[in-house]
């Protein structure tokens, strides 16, 4: 798989993993001599649970500050290594009932490059990431489900697939340039992310402020290659559950359309030990049903 | 020497401006029409291989199954045989839409998660791709629209627009606008885009793809890929390359191109025979110069070079001209052609301007010299084989014409004789190019009777012109008379006309008693409901429910549903109707032929036999009892013909079988007819109405009644034959041309006549009656010979060319009514062409006259 481009609905079922990432747990206590890598891994650090499940909204504003929102459930069982996700939207009406799931298995370096080998087929292409699939109850259909560039708007959202996509750490370098900024009453550390190899972000360099108290990003500018900033993220609320510490309602800015969302994360559970049958193509269709009540 | 003669053919131009002007606007007519017709028919072809382009996007091959589509299980084949770097599956239809218009709209069904890397579609900047890409997938009803659709009828981002579906009447919501680029551009710009699996869901195509596209992987050939995907994919599916389909759309307008074609001939032919007459013309005037030159000495070849070189310079001028009219003249026959295509043949193409095609150019224009000099030969070789003592008499004593000659006329018999065997008796497969030919051995054999059957007509004429006319009735008779190789060469440019015009209405009156017949013994349902304003949409179809509803209604006893297609046959194609059996054989009995009706009614209704169209068993050589071997996207299908039917809705043949074998080998339950039969007693028309108010405002549907339906069949046939109304106005324009061009040539031959009869007292009024009379006995005589030209190409179309185009012949059949009908318009018509040069006549100052020579 072309390594610019993420699958659309793997990144779609990932977008609330990232939201998690918000939610990343660590110490609670701050830790002012780590360097720009250290505080970002303490960010993105993982989520030991079995399973996760949160409800959650976006509320997109269009530039005359009009807005829709979609409300969806998140649910998430395995390990990052062996992680299976559904994303079950539940209101508007319009979208009452499409499913997304992600079946990943975390590529090793074998069958990675086996993959890479077989790029150019895609029956080999299918197979390494036949794992994404979308449910519409309007046709009762279950499909796979192909790649999206990593620049397109997540369902019309104001983040982009690669803005709520998985792997981020690893992709960029960081330099911690500042530690003076106060936002929202927390002391931040600023550092600039740059990608490690130029073309496998649309960004050219982002700058995260993140809190020096709390293990949250909490306001982020995004930069196109250009340099001009086309981003800007502002997370707040913040809360921690089950040790986990995150932002419940975080703004993205698109800067030249003046349009923004929000995401409201409005109910966090871990371990709840959901249906596994659910996370299967022939389950899709009972999620809506048993997600409801939880 | 060439010189000297140059100089006396340029002075002969300056002196008759008006007859060399004539000359060389028939030339341009002739070579303008036939340029005209093959750009737009390169525009054509253009269009549709742009068509076929934008709509395959980059794909390398694509997976189809004729119009029946076929399951998409198919997909999963395709994307795990290795080497195929990307597959998407795809659905069009071609939807009305509910507007006041009732325009309609190209939906393209793709997965547009993925389908972007395969087709160009540019979304509105001003908006973020899809609106809401979420939404888009979760409704059925959702679509995109390309800009000039929505700007058309005034829809943006949000708005809803009727939609007629399979399920009846929906409200689409938009959800993107896409700039018309790409897919954009096709069909005028009326495309839509929307889910393919929504697509399936509301045009009722259950779990079934019309095509899969998909690219290479690089590395290996599509050669490799095409033979690898045939092995994996059933029979039934075909694996082409995008440009193949732009051929079979070439095929399928075949006999519109083929149609055109003739007609540009039938322009050129008359150029011919208007420098023919122009040469004529000429020579007679030069009488007396050509023998002064002949007497002093100059050669018969100079003679014959002299002319033929003016007969050149003309038809370089006027081809000139002729190619840069034609080129104007491309666009509105390009328009034309592309609106044929479309409601004819329910083509999708893409607007493209002709384009200047330089070898075409270069060929009408050697076509248009190559014409001149043709035309101009007889009476170029005719003035140097002139006895010089004799035509140094006064023009008066000119030789006889040898133009009535009996050996001519043997000649012209024979070859008119031979046009007519080989129509009758020659194999059908001998080629297209060889039949033709069948049609230009019948005009050249005329063309040489011609003569003689203007003389033996306008002798017939003369009594009744001189007692309508008096004398100046019978002088204008004399004057065809006396020379009827000028007046053959105006008679043979109305007779082209008036044969075109007469054999074309035949052909359609012969096929309209046909298809009568073909409606009264298989169309015959009480009721009919379809899903098309055409004989049947590709894409468009009903639901099974609808005719359940039918069921419902109390006057109605039965309903059968009919599913008309068109599926790959024999690496062509095959028309597939499939109806409920029972109830068709109830109908249709006594139309079936050759087969055994004990077996029709026990094996038909089980699907265990077909029954084929006359046009089927001709083209395949099948006779009932023989086994049709058709491949469908479920498996091979091996079935016995049971009885042959006279069916005239494809030219492809069609098949005839039980709906139940057809839904299972097809894994389509789509409908295209709904035959309704009533109780007895039961008022058509009230049962109609009946039916209407089930359908109306919720499907597309036009419910006709018996009578209804065959009138509407008529309609059908004469959009059909749209292209050969066109070809007559063709014929008609040119004949009138070639009229007034003669008579204008006519009159300034007979100049010193007219001065001599105004000289010894005649009135300018009589001068202008004879010429008007004069174009009135051209006009009867007219009538005439193009009545027995047409007699020979009626059966020419009837036989050779409707074998050829459709598989089947059509009953001879003469429009003796319609020739006595045109006699007074043709009249009209040659009068109004005649005034200009009466006028001109009657004119003209005696001395100048007299001493014109």
């Amino acid at each position: 798989m072309n390594k610019n481009e993420s699958r659309f609905w793997r990144k779609m079922t990932t977008a609330s993993l990232s939201l998690a990432f918000l939610l990343s747990s660590v110490t609670a206590k701050a830790q002012t001599s780590l360097d720009a890598r250290n505080i970002m891994e303490r960010v993105y650090g993982q989520d030991t649970s079995h399973d996760f499940t949160m409800k959650a909204d976006f509320e997109v504003y269009d530039r005359q500050g009009q807005s829709t929102k979609k409300e969806f459930t998140y649910m998430r069982i395995g390990t990052p290594e062996d992680q299976k996700t559904l994303v079950a939207f539940t209101a508007p009406k319009e979208i009452r009932g499409v499913v997304l799931l992600s079946i990943n298995q975390q590529r090793t370096a074998a069958n990675q490059a086996a993959a890479n080998q077989a790029a150019a087929n895609q029956a080999a292409a299918n197979q390494a990431a036949a794992s994404q699939y979308v449910y519409t109850p309007a046709t009762e259909r279950v499909r796979s489900v192909v790649q999206q560039e990593r620049s397109a708007r997540f369902i019309g959202t104001d983040f982009t697939f690669e803005d709520i996509g998985e792997g981020v750490l690893e992709e960029f370098n960081y330099k911690r340039i500042g530690d003076a900024d106060s936002i929202d009453g927390h002391k931040t550390y600023k550092i600039e992310a740059t990608p490690v190899e130029q073309g496998r972000s649309q960004y050219k360099y982002i700058y995260y402020w993140v809190a020096q108290d709390v293990p949250v990003i909490l306001f982020a500018e995004f930069y196109d290659a250009q340099g001009h900033k086309v981003r800007v993220l502002h997370a707040t609320t913040l809360k921690r559950e089950n040790g986990v510490w995150g932002a419940r309602h975080t703004e993205m800015r698109t800067v030249a359309d003046g349009t923004r969302t929000v995401l409201t994360i409005n109910g966090v559970k871990f371990n709840t030990k959901p249906d596994e049958k659910l996370f299967t193509p022939q389950g899709m269709a009972e999620v809506l049903g048993n997600s409801a009540g939880k | 020497m060439i010189s000297a003669l140059w100089q006396i053919t340029f002075r002969q131009w300056g002196t008759h401006r008006l007859r060399v002007a004539m000359t060389t606007l028939g030339i341009a007519l002739g070579v303008a029409v036939y340029f005209a017709i093959r750009t737009a028919n390169a525009a054509l072809l253009d269009s549709l291989t742009v068509t076929v382009e934008r709509l395959a996007g980059k794909s390398t091959l694509e997976v189809s199954a004729g119009e029946t589509g076929f399951p998409e299980a198919a997909l999963d084949t395709v994307r795990a045989t290795p080497g195929v770097k990307l597959a998407e599956p795809v659905i069009e239809v071609i939807a009305n839409t509910a507007f006041q218009d009732e325009g309609s709209l190209l939906i393209l069904g793709v997965d547009t998660t993925g389908d972007q890397q395969l087709r160009e579609y540019e979304f509105d900047r001003s908006q973020t791709q899809v609106a809401d890409p979420l939404t888009y997938l979760a409704e059925a009803n959702s679509i995109l629209l390309s800009r000039s659709f929505a700007e058309r009828h005034g829809l943006k981002i949000g708005d809803h627009f009727p939609l007629f579906t399979a399920h009846g009447k929906m409200s689409f919501a938009v959800e993107g606008i896409f700039k018309p680029t790409g897919v954009g551009e096709v069909f005028g710009g009326n495309i839509a885009v929307m889910d393919v699996y929504s697509a399936q869901v509301v045009f009722g195509r259950g779990h079934n793809f019309d095509r899969i596209d998909l690219v290479n992987a690089p590395g290996v050939s599509v050669n490799d890929l095409q033979k690898r995907l045939q092995q994996r994919l059933p029979a039934g599916l075909e694996v082409e390359r995008p440009e193949t389909k732009g051929q079979s759309l070439e095929n399928a307008v075949t006999a519109m191109r083929l149609g055109m074609m003739i007609t540009s001939f039938i322009a050129l032919l008359v150029g011919v025979y208007i420098i023919f007459n122009s040469f004529t013309i000429a020579v007679n005037q030069r009488w007396k110069e050509i023998g002064i030159l002949r007497a002093v000495g100059v050669e018969r070849g100079n003679i014959n070079a002299m002319f033929l070189v003016e007969a050149m310079v003309m038809g370089i001028v006027g081809s000139a001209v002729g190619v840069a009219a034609g080129y104007y003249l491309a666009i509105g026959a390009s328009a034309a052609m592309g609106s044929i295509a479309a409601s004819v043949y329910g083509i999708v193409s893409t607007e493209v301007a002709p384009k200047l095609h330089w070898d075409y150019a270069l060929t009408a224009f050697g076509l248009g010299v190559a014409a001149s000099i043709g035309g101009a030969w007889m009476p170029s070789r005719a003035a140097s084989y002139l006895n010089p003592i004799l035509a140094l008499h006064n023009i008066e004593a000119r030789q006889k014409e040898s133009a009535l000659g009996w050996g001519r006329a043997l000649f012209g018999a024979a070859l008119l004789a031979l046009s007519v065997l080989l129509i009758e008796y020659s194999p059908s497969g001998v080629g297209l190019t060889f039949q033709l030919s069948y049609a230009a051995l019948m005009l050249i054999g005329l063309t040489i009777l011609l003569p003689m059957l203007v003389h033996w007509a306008a002798r017939a004429v003369r009594p009744i012109m001189d007692m309508v006319g008096g004398s100046e009735g019978a002088l204008a008779v004399d004057a065809m008379i006396q020379s009827p190789r000028r007046s053959a060469a105006t008679v043979g440019a109305l007779m082209v006309g008036l044969m075109s015009v007469y054999s074309t209405a035949a052909y359609i009156q012969s096929y309209k008693q046909m298809v009568s017949r073909w409606t009264t013994e298989l169309l015959n349902s009480d009721i009919v409901v379809t899903s098309s304003t055409l004989l049947r949409s590709s894409s468009y179809h009903f639901s099974e429910d609808l005719g359940k509803k039918f069921e419902t209604l109390p006057g109605v006893r039965e309903v059968e549903n009919v599913r008309f297609t068109l599926v790959p046959y024999e690496g062509d194609s095959a028309a597939i109707v499939s109806i409920e059996m029972p109830g068709f054989l109830k109908r249709s009995m006594n139309g079936i032929k050759g087969g055994d009706p004990q077996k029709l009614w026990t094996m038909m209704p089980r699907g265990e036999g077909v029954i084929a169209s006359k046009n089927f068993a001709v083209r395949w050589r099948y006779k009932v009892g023989d086994r049709v071997h058709l491949d469908t996207p479920t498996g091979p299908l091996e079935l016995p013909i049971l009885g042959i039917v006279e069916d005239y809705r494809s030219d492809k043949g069609t098949i005839f079988m039980d709906r139940a074998v057809y839904k299972r080998y097809w894994n389509d339950d789509a409908v295209d007819f709904i035959d309704v039969e009533l109780k007895p007693g039961q008022d058509p028309n009230v049962v109609k109405r009946e039916v209407q108010s089930v359908t109306n405002g919720t499907e597309h549907a036009l419910v006709y009644t018996k009578l209804e339906f065959k009138g509407w069949i008529d309609t059908l046939v004469d959009k059909f034959f749209m292209l050969n109304y066109m070809q007559l106005v063709v014929a008609v324009i040119v004949a009138v041309a070639g009229i007034a061009n003669t008579l204008v040539i006519s009159v300034a031959e007979r100049h010193r006549e007219f001065g001599i009869i105004r000289s010894i007292g005649g009135y300018r009024a009589q001068i202008r009656k004879m010429v008007l009379l004069e174009a009135l006995s051209i006009a009867v005589v007219g009538v005439f010979v193009g009545a027995i030209a047409a007699l020979f190409n009626t059966e020419f179309l009837s036989r050779t060319v409707s074998t050829v185009l459709a598989g089947y012949d059509v009953p001879f059949y003469f429009p003796w009514l319609l020739i006595l009908e045109t006699l007074p318009a043709v009249i009209a018509v040659s009068l109004l062409a005649g005034w200009i040069p009466a006028r001109h006549a009657m004119q003209a100052s005696v001395i100048e006259a007299i001493g014109y020579e």
